[in-house]
């Protein structure tokens, strides 16, 4: 069920990205789909345990550590990639003052 | 050609969303055996409580170095868009050209929400900072709420004490003061541990 809903918010994601046609918006979708592949790792990987990896008062069936300590490098990753994007973008709006693709594309060809 | 190019969007969607599917929707179960070495292990050899944070800075420590390169790569490359972003070709003309006046914008609410919630963040973001090793995901999320704080301060100008935190020369002295203190734990800490 989890993965069910993990699933749809990617979709979401995806469906941004491939059919929406302003580029704020399919940035948005690129961090969504981020965000659902963060969630799908996380739900994941704690299956097999109850508590947080925090070893002290001796806790016993922690998660598994190692997809959240990926996911803090994927998180970074979504980042750096967001904040590239926006930056391509705010160039693109500052050039052809739009934000449409079709738009852009006519403006390019032309 | 529009509508040739919707159709090839369609299929992409279609087959991106099955083949996602297929690998999302699928129920293995999930090894725990490098769970039970992490759970028996860590103490022992790192010394930390927490695990993830064992596993970021100690196990896979050149997995977050070489992430570090990519987080400052990134960066130099958004604030290299940024800063020529209006030296870059100009092909619109001035008729279309918009008058960004950034005055009429900013309204007096940013104002009030930012100088009463920014400091806030930030003491939220230093406590994170100092006590998140004991938390789950370690105390990187402190700086990730520190740098928000500061972000938020630097919208408005402020006339309250938490303006000093928006200006660029005073986070450049902070910058440089951290930058001694790390550079000073770190002697401190090889003296240590060649003389004790």
């Amino acid at each position: 069920m989890n993965e069910l809903l993990i699933y749809l918010i990617f979709l979401t994601g995806l469906f941004a990205v491939v059919f929406i046609k302003n580029i704020i918006k399919k940035i948005f979708g690129l961090g969504i789909m981020n965000s659902a592949v963060v969630l799908l790792f996380i739900v994941r990987g704690a299956e097999i345990g109850e508590s947080a990896p925090i070893l002290e008062n001796t806790v016993y069936n922690v998660v598994d550590p190692i997809p959240q300590a990926l996911m803090l490098t994927a998180i970074v990753i979504s980042v750096c990639i967001t904040a590239l994007a926006l930056g391509l973008a705010y160039n693109l709006y500052l050039t052809y003052r739009t934000f449409d693709i079709d738009e852009l594309r006519d403006k390019i060809e032309s | 050609m529009r509508i040739i190019k919707k159709i090839i969007g369609f299929i992409t969607f279609t087959l991106a969303s099955l083949f996602i599917g297929i690998l999302m929707l699928t129920r293995i179960p999930w090894p725990t055996e490098l769970r039970d070495i992490y759970e028996t292990n860590t103490i022992q050899e790192t010394g930390a409580p927490n695990i993830v944070s064992a596993i970021y800075l100690g196990y896979r420590a050149y997995d977050t170095l070489g992430e570090t390169i990519v987080l400052f790569i990134a960066a130099m490359g958004t604030l290299y868009l940024l800063r020529h972003a209006q030296k870059s070709l100009f092909i619109a003309t001035d008729s279309t050209k918009e008058t960004l006046t950034y005055k009429t914008r900013r309204t007096s609410i940013i104002k009030v929400i930012v100088s009463k919630l920014g400091p806030a963040i930030i003491i939220f973001g230093m406590y994170i900072m100092a006590f998140g090793y004991r938390s789950p995901g370690g105390g990187f999320q402190g700086g990730s709420v520190l740098a928000s704080g500061i972000v938020i301060l630097s919208f408005v100008f402020i006339e309250n004490k938490s303006k000093y935190m928006a200006i660029t020369q005073m986070l450049k002295k902070i910058e440089v003061m951290v930058f001694i203190l790390l550079l000073v734990s770190f002697f401190l800490a090889c003296l240590q541990a060649l003389f004790f």
